[in-house]
C-alpha cells in the first residue's frame, strides 16, 4: 500500500465533494492538489496540473516528466532486477510488466499509456485496470527503465516490481484455455439443440429415415465433440479425485457424461433408441459456465509471492562500508547488511536495530494498535512502518525467511489446501443426467406391453421434457446477480461458495483492530473545558508527533478564524508547549503537569488515570498554569457496531474477538459489544484458532458449523485464508484483502451487515429457483411415465420452465438498501 | 429435402468458422482485460491540441 502517492487529505477536507477533473465523488478521502481543489485520485490530479501547464506540448527529451521527487529507482537498472523481471524482446527492445499503486478512474489509464507519446524511448505503454498494472516496452539504448518509473512516480504514481510475474502468465493461460472451452461447449450446444428440434419435429409429422439417420448422425457427431473437448475437463478431474481418493464434483459429473455418450452413441449407430446429445452438450455448457462465473470471481486472488510483495518495500538502502548509502532490490540484501530506514518507510528485511530510536508501527503484523518505541538491540520485523527518526537496523534475515514472509507463506498453503465450497446446485446436478436415463429406462420398461413404438414415445417425451436447463441456470444466475448487487454495495465476493456458507450460521471471529475498531489512533473522550480545543489544535498543528497529529486530525476547526500558535517548544516524551494571544497553553501528560507545577484539577486527573487504565492515552491541557481540560486518545469502536452484532447473533451467529491486541483493550471492547474475546494472538495463534474450532466441528461442512473469520490486518491473512470464509474490511493490507474470500471496500460496519443480509436472501431465491425446476421436473417426468405428455407437448415445456426460472432468477436480490 | 445435405455441412462450417475466429479471438489476447479497453476508447489521440477548457 502505498502512503506517497495517494495519502488521503487531513480529515474533514471535502467529504463527498465531486472530483475537480472529472467529476466522479472525491469519496472520504480526496487527493489535494498544489491549488487546493480535492481530485478523486493522482490521477486526475495530474491530468489536471498537467494540463494547465502544458506539459504534453512537444516535450522533446522528456526532462519535464522526470520530477526528482522521492527516489531514484535505481535499484530497477541492476541485473537481478532485469533477471527477474524484464522481458528481453527479439528486436532488442524490453518488456516488464510494473505493479502501479493508485490506478483509479479513466484519466489515469489516460495518463498512464500517454507515456508512450511523451517520453522517448517508450515504445508501448498499456494499463491493465483490473490489476494495476502497466506492461512497458522501451527501448534500452534510449531509456532506462528507473528513468520511466521516475516519470510514472512523477505523475504521482508509485510503481514497484511485478512479483511472480510467470506465475501471472500461468494463469492468463489458464483464463484463457477455460474461456475457450466456455465458447466452443456454447457453440456445439447451441447447434444440437437446433438439430435436436428437426429430430423432435420429425417424431410427429414423420421423416424420412435417411434424413433421421442424418441428423442423429451429426447430432451424435457434435454431442460427442462437446464432451470430448470442451467436456474434457471434467474427466481430468475425476481421475484425478480417483488417483487421489477424494470425491469431487467432476465424478459424478464425469460419470453421466461418460455413461450418456456411449449409450446415445450406440443408439446412434443402432439406429434405434434416443440420442439425447442435446440434454448432454447444454449440460456441458451450463457447468462450464456456471464455472467461469466462480473462476473470474475468485481470480483476484493472489499468489504468495504477490501477497509478500504488496507487504514488504522492494528496495532497501544499504550502508557500505564506506557509508555511502545505495539504493539496493530487497532480495540481493544478505544476513549481516547494515539498512538505513527513514521515517514512513517500512522494512525490507528482519534484522535488530543498530543506531537511532523511533516508533515503530507493527499493527500490520502484530495487530498491536500502538506505535512501539524501538532502540539500539531492538528486534524489529520486515513490512513494518518507521514512524519517529532514520534509524539503520543490521538485517537477520530477508524475503522468505522473514516473519512476514513465514506468514505469507502460511496464507498460501492454507489456500491452497482449502476445499472450495460445492454449491448445492452442483450436486444436484451431477445426478440429474443418470436419475433421468434411469427414468427413461423405467418408462420404456413399463410400456413395453404396449408395444415399442408407445414405449419409445414416451420414454423420449421423458428425456425431453425433463430438462437440466433450470437446475444448471438457476445457481449460476442468483449468484451473478448477487454478486453484481453487493459490488455495487462495494463488497466484492471472490468465490460464490461464501455466500451459501454466509446464509448459514456457525463462529464469527472478529478481529479488533480495524475491524470492530477504526485502527487509527484517534480521540475518544474529551472532558473539561471546551473552548481550549480549537488553541489544542493550533498547536499541535506543529508537531510531528504520532499523537500530537492524531489530536490535530480529530480536532475540528471552528469557523474561519485562524488561530496563530506562536512560541512552541516541544518536551520530547512530554508534550508541547506554545502560546496564543496573550495566554500559554501546556498540552501534555501528567508528568509534564507535574514538571510545570501546574496547579492540577483533581477531577480531571481522575479522569484521565481511569482512561489509562481502561488502556487509552490521556492528554491534558493548562492553560496560564491551570489544568482546564483533558482528552484521551485510543483506537475508536466504529459505528453500528453494536447493531451488526445483535443482528448476527439473531441469525444464529457465535461471534467473538480474537485480537493481537492487549489483552484489557479487548477485555473493554468485549464488554462493550458484549461478547467473549481475546487478546495477545499471534498470527499464528489466530490460525490455531480457527483450526481449533473448525476441528471441533469435526472437519465437515454443514449447516451450523461455519468458521467465518472477520480481519483487516497482514496478521489476520493467514486466519482469512484458513477460515471456510475470510471477510477483508476496508482499509486492510492488501494481502489480507487477497487472502479473504470477500473483500469489503467501503468504510464502517454497515457493508458486513448487508453481505450476511443478501447472502441470506440469495439462498432463499436459489433454493425458490431448485425448488421449482426439480418440481417442474418431477412434475413433467411422472406425467410423461404415465404415459399423459406427448413428445410435442414436452418440447414447449421445456423452454417455458427455463424461462420460468431465469425470470426469477434474474430478478434483483432486494437487501434493504441503507446506504 | 435432399437439399439439407448442403445446407446442414454449411451451417455447420459456418458454426466452425465462427468458433475458430472465437478461439483465436482468445489466445490473442483480445479477452484477457476487458475494463480497461473502454476506457481507453474516450482517450483523445490529439492530445497535444487539448485545449484544458474543454475538458469536463
Amino acid at each position: 500500500m502505498s502512503a506517497v502517492a495517494t495519502r488521503p487529505a487531513e480529515a474533514g477536507v471535502g467529504a463527498d465533494r465531486p472530483c475537480a477533473h472529472c467529476g466522479a465523488p472525491a469519496g472520504a478521502g480526496p487527493v489535494v492538489g498544489v491549488d487546493g481543489r480535492a481530485y478523486c485520485c493522482t490521477g486526475c490530479r495530474s491530468v489536471r496540473l498537467m494540463l494547465e501547464s502544458g506539459v504534453f506540448e512537444a516535450p522533446e527529451d522528456g526532462s519535464r516528466l522526470s520530477v526528482p521527487r522521492g527516489r531514484g529507482f535505481a535499484e530497477m537498472d541492476t541485473s537481478a532486477f532485469d533477471e527477474a523481471c524484464v522481458e528481453h524482446l527479439d528486436d532488442g527492445l524490453r518488456r516488464c510488466e510494473l505493479v502501479v499503486d493508485g490506478i483509479h478512474c479513466v484519466a489515469c489509464v489516460t495518463l498512464l499509456e500517454r507515456l508512450a507519446r511523451v517520453a522517448p524511448g517508450v515504445v508501448e505503454s498499456r494499463v491493465s485496470f483490473g490489476r494495476s498494472r502497466v506492461m512497458l516496452i522501451w527501448d534500452p539504448g534510449q531509456v532506462a527503465l528507473s528513468r520511466i518509473a521516475r516519470a510514472i512516480a512523477g505523475m504521482g504514481y508509485l510503481p514497484h516490481r511485478a512479483k511472480g510475474s510467470r506465475a501471472e502468465a500461468g494463469r492468463r493461460r489458464h483464463d484463457r484455455a477455460m474461456l475457450v472451452r466456455v465458447g466452443v461447449a456454447g457453440a456445439i450446444a447451441g447447434n444440437v439443440m437446433l438439430i435436436s428440434v428437426a429430430i423432435y419435429g420429425g417424431l410427429f409429422d414423420g421423416m424420412a429415415p435417411e434424413y433421421a439417420r442424418l441428423f442423429r448422425g451429426v447430432s451424435a457427431g457434435l454431442g460427442t465433440l462437446s464432451v470430448i473437448w470442451p467436456g474434457s475437463v471434467f474427466f481430468r478431474g475425476a481421475i484425478a479425485s480417483i488417483r487421489t481418493w477424494t470425491p469431487n464434483l467432476d465424478l459424478p459429473i464425469a460419470i453421466s457424461l461418460g455413461v450418456g455418450t456411449v449409450w446415445g452413441l450406440s443408439n446412434a449407430f443402432r439406429g434405434q433408441g434416443e440420442v439425447f446429445f442435446d440434454s448432454l452438450s447444454a449440460l456441458v455448457f451450463l457447468l462450464l459456465v456456471g464455472r467461469w462465473i466462480q473462476h473470474t470471481q475468485q481470480r483476484r486472488a493472489a499468489s504468495a509471492l504477490e501477497l509478500l510483495f504488496s507487504l514488504t518495500p522492494g528496495t532497501a538502502r544499504r550502508v557500505g562500508p564506506d557509508g555511502a548509502l545505495e539504493d539496493v532490490p530487497s532480495e540481493a540484501l544478505a544476513p549481516g547488511d547494515l539498512i538505513e530506514v527513514r521515517p514512513e518507510e517500512s522494512l525490507a528485511a528482519d534484522g535488530v536495530v543498530e543506531t537511532g530510536e523511533s516508533r515503530i508501527d507493527a499493527g500490520m503484523l502484530t495487530g498491536e494498535s500502538r506505535p512501539e518505541p524501538v532502540s539500539a538491540g531492538v528486534r524489529v520485523y520486515a513490512g513494518t512502518v518507521n514512524l519517529g527518526s532514520p534509524i539503520r537496523v543490521r538485517v537477520s534475515c530477508e524475503g522468505r525467511e522473514s516473519r512476514a514472509g513465514r506468514l505469507m507463506d502460511l496464507v498460501a498453503r492454507a489456500t491452497e489446501s482449502r476445499a472450495g465450497i460445492v454449491l448445492l446446485a452442483d450436486r444436484l446436478a451431477g445426478w440429474f443426467v443418470p436419475v433421468v436415463l434411469s427414468l427413461a429406462g423405467v418408462t420404456f420398461l413399463i410400456w413395453w406391453g404396449r408395444g415399442v413404438e408407445t414405449a419409445l414415445e414416451h420414454s423420449t417425451a421423458l428425456l425431453i421434457v425433463c430438462c437440466p436447463c433450470a437446475l444448471g441456470l438457476a445457481t449460476p444466475m442468483v449468484m451473478t446477480v448477487t454478486l453484481g448487487g453487493l459490488a455495487r454495495r462495494g463488497v466484492l465476493v471472490k468465490e460464490a461458495g461464501a455466500i451459501e456458507a454466509l446464509a448459514g450460521r456457525g463462529r464469527l471471529l472478529l478481529d479488533k483492530t480495524g475491524t470492530l475498531t477504526e485502527g487509527r489512533f484517534g480521540i475518544v473522550d474529551r472532558a473539561g473545558d471546551a473552548t481550549v480545543w480549537p488553541v489544542v489544535r493550533a498547536i499541535e498543528a506543529h508537531t510531528a508527533h504520532t499523537i500530537g497529529r492524531a489530536i490535530h486530525e480529530g480536532l475540528e476547526p471552528r469557523g474561519s478564524a485562524a488561530v496563530d500558535a506562536v512560541e512552541i517548544r516541544s518536551h520530547p516524551g512530554l508534550g508541547i508547549e506554545g502560546r496564543v494571544g496573550a495566554e500559554s497553553y501546556l498540552i501534555g501528560s501528567e508528568t509534564l503537569l507535574q514538571t510545570f507545577g501546574v496547579e492540577a484539577d483533581r477531577s480531571l486527573i481522575e479522569w484521565g488515570r481511569a482512561q489509562a487504565c481502561a488502556g487509552d492515552t490521556p492528554v491534558f491541557v493548562a492553560r496560564g498554569g491551570r489544568l482546564v481540560s483533558a482528552l484521551s486518545l485510543g483506537d475508536r469502536v466504529r459505528e453500528g457496531g453494536q447493531e451488526l452484532l445483535e443482528q448476527l447473533k439473531g441469525a444464529g451467529w457465535a461471534p467473538e474477538i480474537v485480537s493481537g491486541d492487549r489483552g484489557e483493550i479487548v477485555a473493554r471492547i468485549g464488554e462493550l459489544f458484549a461478547i467473549p474475546g481475546e487478546g495477545g494472538r499471534t498470527p499464528e495463534n489466530k490460525v490455531a484458532r480457527v483450526r481449533e474450532l473448525i476441528a471441533v466441528r469435526g472437519g465437515a461442512r454443514g449447516p451450523g458449523a461455519c468458521v467465518v473469520m472477520v480481519g483487516d490486518g497482514v496478521n489476520d491473512a493467514a486466519a482469512l485464508a484458513s477460515a471456510d470464509v475470510g471477510i477483508g474490511v476496508h482499509g486492510g493490507a492488501e494481502a489480507s484483502l487477497d487472502a479473504a474470500d470477500v473483500a469489503v471496500q467501503r468504510p464502517g460496519l454497515e457493508p458486513i451487515g448487508a453481505l450476511f443480509e443478501t447472502s441470506r436472501r440469495a439462498m432463499r431465491r436459489i433454493r425458490l429457483c431448485l425448488g421449482v425446476s426439480l418440481g417442474y421436473n418431477a412434475v413433467a417426468a411422472s406425467l410423461a411415465m404415465g404415459g399423459l405428455l406427448s413428445p410435442l407437448a414436452a418440447a414447449v415445456l421445456m423452454p417455458i420452465s427455463s424461462l420460468s426460472v431465469l425470470a426469477i432468477a434474474m430478478r434483483p436480490i432486494g437487501a434493504r438498501d441503507r446506504t | 429435402m435432399s437439399v439439407i445435405y448442403i445446407m446442414l455441412p454449411v451451417a455447420l462450417g459456418l458454426a466452425g468458422l465462427a468458433v475458430w475466429g472465437f478461439v483465436r479471438a482468445v489466445r490473442g489476447g483480445q479477452y484477457d482485460d476487458l475494463d480497461t479497453p473502454a476506457m481507453r476508447a474516450i482517450q483523445r489521440d490529439d492530445a497535444d491540441a487539448v485545449d484544458p477548457n474543454s475538458q469536463p
